[in-house]
């Protein structure tokens, strides 16, 4: 089955190592290998990138490793992969222009 | 028992884990001709600056402090005549090494063809010279780790950053000093950095070059650069989730101190321990600059794989990304991807890191260094040659 770290406790979204297709079911690891839980993606999660794991509003902090990494700009749904079409940066966007 | 390497013992009191030739032309308007002498010479390699005749700090101590790294045995300085930063300001920088310095400008010799002569039979008698060194063992106290990051993806702050980090903990614990850098990707690692940090000072310096960085980001042209296209495409989704995977690598040792490194100010680390150098994200020239901070040795991770290698230091390059190991297997040394694919522990792959640091230290060659990359590039900050200019 395939894997995804989810660093923290805290945290809201897992790391996917390589990537996982909507169809398969994932495993959810802590960094130690110890299983969280098992869901089944919304969408495919390209390698590296990340998903959510549980229901986050819009506006909603998006936590790994325990700190934010970002806000969500839309209701994000566990199982959804999170990345710059649904969070922004807290500090500053890739613009340079910076966020809030 | 006592851990120790292989290296080559300096004047001041330094160690070498290589023995190169630097020709050092302080202007790239002579760097044609010292890159031809370099060509000449066993050992020897050839360095130059691109910011011109704007003399700086930032851009004097990165050449000075090349000269200066234990890896170097001897130094050639080759001008052209009419540049700001002339060979005698470096040679005054160089001098307290001990090691070493020739001195030659071409519009003085008449022309590169004389001026190469002299400067290939200096470098052959400094070679043989050199050559005659012999290694001896020494503590891990006189090992000085760069570690940098490039082409961060989703797997870098999960394996390859923690995996260097605990080997820089351990190079720390034996006596070792360590410098991370690359301010821009420590914006939004403030808090968790300054708690770290040795005293109140510490803690403000800190805080205030991750601010100034962060400001500089705010105030800068709209465009990519604070996260790149290939951190995205790799799962790096804004730069806080690239700080808190980059600020990994340093390990989780108390932090000693900021080494400035600016239009004004350069510092080297004053004790063993981790140290924040003051500089870029972009990969080459940040790992020239703590090159040029005395770190003889670099560790270098990679989530979407580098060829770097440079012309001071050895460079071990890891990568999280099993996938990136494989594809790039001539490149990258180190595989820490074994730790997401659940075949070893991150303990594990720290262990092979620090062995992997202690036998490239003592003389086995990086892949980067079996090619022949001798990357070295000089970064000046542009917003300061505003203020200044």
């Amino acid at each position: 089955m395939k894997r995804a770290i989810q660093v923290h406790e805290k945290d809201n979204v897992a790391t996917a190592p390589k990537q996982i297709r909507a169809s398969e079911s994932v495993r959810i690891l802590t960094p130690e290998g110890k299983t969280l839980q098992i869901m089944r993606p919304n969408e495919d999660v390209p390698a590296g990138h990340k998903l959510a794991l549980v229901k986050c509003r819009k506006g909603t902090r998006i936590v790994k490793y325990g700190q934010t990494i970002g806000i969500a700009v839309c209701a994000v749904e566990p199982g959804d992969w999170v990345h710059t079409h649904n969070v922004r940066s807290g500090r500053m966007s890739v613009s340079g222009k910076g966020g809030k | 028992m006592t851990e120790t390497f292989l290296g080559y013992p300096r004047a001041d009191g330094s160690v070498g884990t290589r023995n190169h030739l630097l020709i050092i032309a302080p202007i790239d308007c002579s760097y044609e001709p010292a890159r031809q002498i370099a060509r000449q010479v066993d050992g020897a390699v050839a360095v130059t600056q691109h910011h011109g005749c704007d003399v700086n700090e930032m851009v004097i101590n990165a050449l000075a402090g090349a000269g200066r790294n234990p890896n170097i045995a001897g130094v050639l300085l080759f001008g052209l005549g009419c540049e700001s930063l002339t060979n005698d300001i470096l040679a005054d920088r160089l001098a307290s090494s001990g090691k070493p310095v020739a001195s030659l400008v071409i519009q003085k010799e008449g022309g590169t063809i004389r001026a190469m002569e002299k400067g290939i039979r200096i470098l052959q008698q400094m070679a043989q010279e050199a050559s005659s060194l012999k290694k001896e063992p020494f503590p891990l106290s006189k090992l000085v780790l760069a570690v940098e990051c490039g082409g961060s993806d989703g797997t870098s702050g999960l394996a390859a950053n923690p995996a260097v980090g605990g080997a820089a903990d351990r190079l720390i614990d034996a006596g070792g000093t360590v410098i991370f850098s690359e301010t821009l990707e420590m914006v939004g690692t403030q808090d968790i950095l300054a708690e770290r940090a040795v005293n109140k000072q510490v803690d403000e310096d800190i805080r205030r070059i991750i601010g100034q960085e962060e400001q500089r980001g705010r105030n800068a042209d709209p465009d990519v650069r604070f996260i790149s296209k290939g951190n995205m495409d790799g799962g790096l989704t804004t730069v806080e989730e690239k700080s808190l995977g980059a600020v990994c690598k340093g390990g989780s040792r108390a932090i000693q101190g900021v080494l400035r490194n600016d239009w004004d100010h350069f510092d080297v680390p004053a004790g063993p321990g981790l140290w924040i150098q003051d500089g870029t994200g972009w990969d080459v020239p940040s790992i020239t600059h703590m090159a040029a901070a005395g770190a003889q040795i670099a560790c270098f991770t990679s989530g979407r794989g580098s060829t770097t290698g440079h012309a001071i230091v050895p460079v071990i390059k890891i990568t999280g990304n099993s996938e990136t190991y494989r594809n790039l297997a001539d490149n990258i040394d180190i595989n820490a991807g074994t730790v997401l694919d659940g075949e070893e522990s991150l303990n594990r792959v720290s262990e092979r890191i620090f062995e992997a640091i202690l036998q490239t230290a003592s003389g086995t060659q990086t892949k980067a260094e079996a090619l022949g990359f001798k990357d070295f590039v000089v970064f000046s900050r542009m917003d300061q040659y505003l203020r200044h200019g």
